[in-house]
């Protein structure tokens, strides 16, 4: 197996996604039929190959400071599921995030 | 002759010309549609309100001898990916159940704008992800030339609007094949074009490097009118092309004659179905006996393809996905204990299970300690396989190949192994890695009646190329121009 | 804890800043950024992260990486790459913030500072384009939170120093530097209590001589240099706590509780983060061309430093002063307009220095906040120094023109202070009935006590304290010598 239970357990959590115990087995199954697969690669010789990550390589294009017009409150609160004074409301939780990044 | 039989340019003509009105062209669509979708399931959503006051806007401004656009009264099936403002977008997923986007996507902006109207939303597999449409969380969506089987994915609903004349063309996305394989799996001629040539602004995301938008029709005629329409240069897409538009209109009737069609070897060998390659040589020989030049070539890396694309796409699908977590729009899992529950509870139940996967996989593929491995290593493949097609293009305008190793499937036949069905995209997906643009003509039947596709690939931005063989290759065949039976049932009652 | 057991270890300090820039728009979309607005109502599509929405760059928030890095003698990097930094959080809407990780904008570089009267430099490891999260508001006894997303995708610079800091004190001066140039550059409003600069830190000691790092941990929420400067060293007691009873120092992160005064650990590094980072493929490249840099660096302002240099040899200022005026970007341009409008440079500064800035104190005011136009103060000045207004009755008008943004002559009026007396034959009315009346001393001073003169000008301003001390120098001594 290329890929334990308990390594799908702790990819579970770090997408946020929540199996039962016959589907953890299930999904560790697949990964691992899809990684063998995926193995092939280990094949090739890449060194000195630069990888690509845009499919047209094009340069940024930077726009100007412009501010546009922002959407109405209403269209935040409309899509949301629960609000409370056109603010979003989620169950409490511990926040570590300090100064608002983590 | 019926309004929806003629092809796109000729429904526009009539519009532009007051032989018919727009409006009337839309109500005929949505008979047809009252009448047949119940069978096929191609639409998720019908925007009537929408489609008919769209309509009503191009008659006035046909009657007010106005311009009413290059797309006057064209009706559209938009891929349910396209998001459109108050018109209920879920891209096939119940964790956008009740979405109701606050913006249009540039894609339907620019239909809107050239005259067309959209009729409604094209069923999919749930985010793009899939082969078959099976993966959709609404509906089953059934290839109208054999209802017990799969029109292909991910844009089948497109693919099977177009086949079954519910609409006069359809907007899908390719990520790895999502407009060509169901293309050729319906009989309709679906254009990949060059990442970068049309707008993903309002595209929801599956694997941001790999995905673009564009056109399935009945021909390539089509096709070019449409994407002449939607491509160019868009600021809210850093990653758009600011290239001039091509001709495709003109590229369409300059046809093929003496230019060189590659045949990369390495696509017809195992794995491929013999009627599918027979139907697929016959259309190389039409090629060549009409002026193209066949070369064989070769790009060794294909068989790496697959491994680097299922890299490649998870990955940034985990990342695109990360945004649905039951927040600011979308469903939220009820009675949740605290944040987290709430969280992996919303997602858990709100994807569906291949979408699951492939979050699993790609979440897997970019932790800690397996990046170099598996996407780092995959992303220098990507450069290997696009190196090949460069080499292979100094010897060839265009290359040819099957679109799907076999023609459309049972309903239900491949769900229960997922990597056959990746599998299935063998052909399509290095076009995607390697950013190139790819297209699916008819090219014949198998023994079952059943559609077979023909690829055809250009370098980025060859789309006039594409153009030029599949029109040219379609005046000289009738395969695009067949309807299944029950396109033909409204008629018959 | 004792101060022996304290310098037996040398702490290693390291700091990551915010910078959040003061961009008409956010870091990648075209919707408005600015503070205190109503909640959620500084949104778009690419700020809620809606399915489907894509970033752009903003140009000027590039810019004013540019000057940062300028301004820090740093390398910019011509070819420059966002990646995107995965982690959930209900305040981070795409459940990414898109950063710089491998390629970042700038690295390298320095800052220099002052500090316990030395000057020292701080290397800089690199300087980051990234983009803030909204913010969470919990309220006591009630199970949920409730998100603002105005401030998701404002832009940020995260500027990373080398550990190159010995103390919390020398952090604290790195951070004050920091701000100030940042203000200099016109960049960041430097306001700590509002977040638009935002500090962690990460801390080891280890003891004196030793080469080899101790292990670090990581201190977040620190929001003002009293937090940096406390927190530090609390962390530091704890470690040689730590490490003095046997134990060791976990790797963690730890958070500021500015109430209890102490640090608690919000995760350790088993619990980190996977970050997942990888290059943000829905935006390429970003170049830097030299002739952008070179454009940028043309118009740079004027850094600290240079300014206070440059006050010392153009105004004939001394170091010190040159330094008072110079420490807040706002307090030099108001000296130079002073300056400007006619203000003698000596004079301004010390005016500035005694009275303006005792007053900004005893207020807690800065000097934006407070009425007095440079214009109003340079009048006042230039009273001064023709003798229209004495240095006494100065002091009090100035400070009512502080209090009130007035003009001399309103405060003058509204005081009823006249200007002093210019008619001599009256000046000299009032001197003659002084000798007048002080037969005794009259006479010591023409038997030659000179020094009597003091008492004789001081009984002549006492009768109006308006005259003008050097015209009834000139008379009186004209009465008693003639």
């Amino acid at each position: 197996m290329r890929i334990s239970i308990e390594e799908v357990e702790h990819v579970a959590q770090l997408a946020h996604l929540k199996f039962g115990q016959d589907e953890i087995a299930a999904m560790a199954r697949e990964l691992d039929a899809i990684l063998e697969h995926v193995q092939k690669l280990q094949e090739l010789d890449v060194e000195g190959v630069a990888p690509t990550t845009h499919a047209v390589p094009v340069i940024c294009p930077l726009a100007d400071d412009e501010p546009a017009a922002s959407l109405p409150r209403q269209a935040v609160v409309a899509n949301a599921p629960d609000t409370l004074d056109g603010l979003v409301r989620v169950p409490k939780f511990i926040d570590d995030s300090g100064a608002g990044l983590t | 002759m019926d309004i929806w039989q003629l092809g796109l340019a000729s429904q526009v003509e009539h519009v532009r010309t007051k032989a018919v009105s727009a409006e009337d062209v839309a109500s005929a669509y949505f008979e047809r549609i009252e009448a047949v979708d119940d069978r096929i399931g191609s639409y998720l959503r019908l925007d009537r309100e929408g489609a008919m006051a769209q309509a009503r806007m191009v008659d006035e401004q046909v009657r007010a001898g106005r311009d009413p656009g290059p797309l006057a009264g064209a009706c559209i099936a938009l891929k349910d990916i396209f998001v459109t403002k108050g018109v209920e977008t879920t891209c096939g997923s119940k964790i956008l159940e009740g979405f109701v986007p606050p913006y249009e996507s540039t894609v339907s902006e620019r239909l809107k704008a050239a005259g067309a109207v959209i009729l409604g939303k094209a069923n999919m597999d749930e985010f793009a992800m899939g082969s078959s449409t099976e993966h959709s969380a609404y509906r089953i969506c059934r290839n109208p030339w054999d209802l017990d089987r799969v029109p292909g994915g991910s844009s089948g609903g497109s693919a099977a609007a177009v086949a079954a004349g519910l609409c006069g063309v359809a907007m899908g996305t390719d990520t790895g094949g999502s407009i060509r394989q169901p293309a050729a799996l319906c009989g309709v001629t679906g254009l990949r074009p060059t990442y970068g040539r049309v707008s993903r602004y309002g595209m929801i995301a599956f694997a941001s490097s790999l995905d673009q938008g564009g056109p399935m029709g009945r021909s390539a005629e089509d096709c070019a009118l449409v994407l002449e329409a939607i491509a160019g240069r868009d600021p809210a897409d850093s990653t758009s092309l600011d290239e001039p538009v091509g001709r495709y209109q003109e590229a369409c009737r300059t046809g093929f004659k003496g230019m060189c069609v590659g045949i990369p070897k390495e696509y017809f060998r195992e794995g491929l179905d013999p009627q599918v390659e027979a139907a697929v040589r016959r259309g190389i020989e039409t090629l060549a006996a009409n002026g193209a030049t066949i070369k064989e070539v070769s790009l060794p890396h294909t068989e790496y393809a697959i491994a680097a694309y299922y890299i490649i796409s998870p990955a940034e699908a985990s990342s695109n996905l990360a945004r649905y977590d039951g927040v600011r729009y979308g469903y939220r899992a009820r009675d949740a204990s605290d944040l987290m529950d709430m969280y992996c509870r919303s997602r858990a139940e709100g994807f569906g299970s291949e979408v699951k996967r492939r979050i699993m996989l790609g979440t897997y593929v970019l932790s800690a300690g397996y990046y170099d491995a598996y996407y780092g290593r995959a992303q220098k493949v990507r450069t290997l396989i696009a190196d090949d097609f460069r080499k292979a293009f100094e010897d060839c305008d265009v290359m040819v190949t099957p679109t799907s190793p076999v023609t459309a499937f049972k309903l239900g036949s491949r769900m229960s192994d997922p990597l056959q069905m990746y599998l299935a995209d063998m052909y399509t997906i290095s076009c995607n890695l390697a950013g190139l643009t790819g297209m699916s003509i008819p090219c014949g039947m198998d023994g079952q009646g059943l559609p077979i596709g023909m690829q055809v690939l250009a370098p980025a931005l060859g789309e006039e190329r594409l153009f030029r063989v599949a029109a040219g290759y379609q005046r000289l065949t009738d395969w695009h121009r067949r309807w299944p039976e029950v396109a033909q049932a409204q008629e018959a009652e | 804890m004792n101060d022996e057991l304290l310098a037996k270890y040398e702490s290693v300090i390291g700091l990551e800043v915010h910078v959040q820039l003061k961009t008409d728009t956010k870091m990648f979309s075209r919707s408005r950024a600015a503070f205190g607005q109503e909640p959620n109502t500084l949104t778009d599509p690419v700020v809620l992260a809606l399915p489907g929405a894509l970033p752009v760059v903003n140009r000027k928030a590039v810019e004013y990486g540019i000057k940062i890095a300028l301004a820090t003698h740093s390398t910019i990097h011509e070819m420059s790459r966002f990646a995107r930094k995965h982690y959930f959080y209900p305040d981070l809407p795409k459940g990414y913030q898109i950063s710089q990780y491998e390629q970042p904008l700038a690295t390298g570089g320095r800052v220099e500072i002052w500090h316990e009267d030395r000057r020292s430099e701080i290397a800089l490891t690199r300087i980051h384009l990234e983009e803030d999260s909204g913010k969470n508001f919990h309220r006591e006894g009630v199970d949920e939170s409730l998100v603002d997303y105005n401030r998701a995708g404002v832009a940020l610079a995260e500027i990373v120093s080398e550990p190159d800091f010995r103390s919390p004190e020398q952090a604290v001066a790195y951070l004050r530097a920091l701000r100030q140039l940042v203000r200099y550059l016109g960049i960041c409003d430097g306001n700590m209590e509002e977040g638009s600069l935002r500090c962690d830190a990460n801390v080891s000691i280890r003891p004196r001589g030793q080469e080899k790092l101790g292990t670090k941990t990581e201190l977040k929420n620190l929001n003002s240099f009293k937090a940096v400067k406390l927190a530090l060293h609390y962390e530091i007691e704890r470690h040689v706590a730590l490490i003095e009873q046997g134990g060791e120092v976990v790797q963690s992160t730890l958070l500021w509780d500015a109430a209890a005064g102490q640090t608690r650990v919000i995760r350790t590094k088993e619990e980190a983060h996977d970050y997942r980072y990888f290059p943000e493929p829905d935006l390429p490249v970003l170049e830097v061309p030299r002739p952008w840099i070179d454009e940028v660096a043309a118009h740079l302002e004027e850094l600290p430093l240079d300014r206070r240099q440059r006050f010392v040899d153009q105004y004939g200022l001394t170091d010190y002063d040159a330094g008072v005026l110079t420490d807040e970007w706002n307090l030099a341009e108001y000296f130079e307009e002073v300056v400007r409008l006619g203000g003698d440079p000596k004079k301004a500064a010390n005016w500035i220095q005694t009275e303006l800035l005792r007053l900004l104190k005893e207020d807690g005011r800065s000097i934006d906040e407070q009425p007095m136009s440079p214009k109003v103060l340079a009048d006042l000045l230039a009273r001064m120094a023709s003798g229209e207004l004495t240095g006494r009755n100065a002091k009090v008008v100035g400070e009512r023109m502080y209090q009130t943004g007035r003009t001399v002559d309103e405060v003058r009026e509204e005081l009823g202070i006249r200007p002093p007396e210019r008619d001599e034959s009256v000046v000299e009315a009032v001197c003659r009935q002084v000798v007048d009346a002080h037969p005794d001393e009259t006479a010591r001073y023409r038997d030659g006590n000179k020094r009597l003169f003091g008492f004789f000008v001081g009984q002549v301003m006492k009768q109006d304290r308006n005259q003008d001390p050097k015209l009834v120098s000139k008379v009186l001594k004209r009465v008693l010598e003639g």
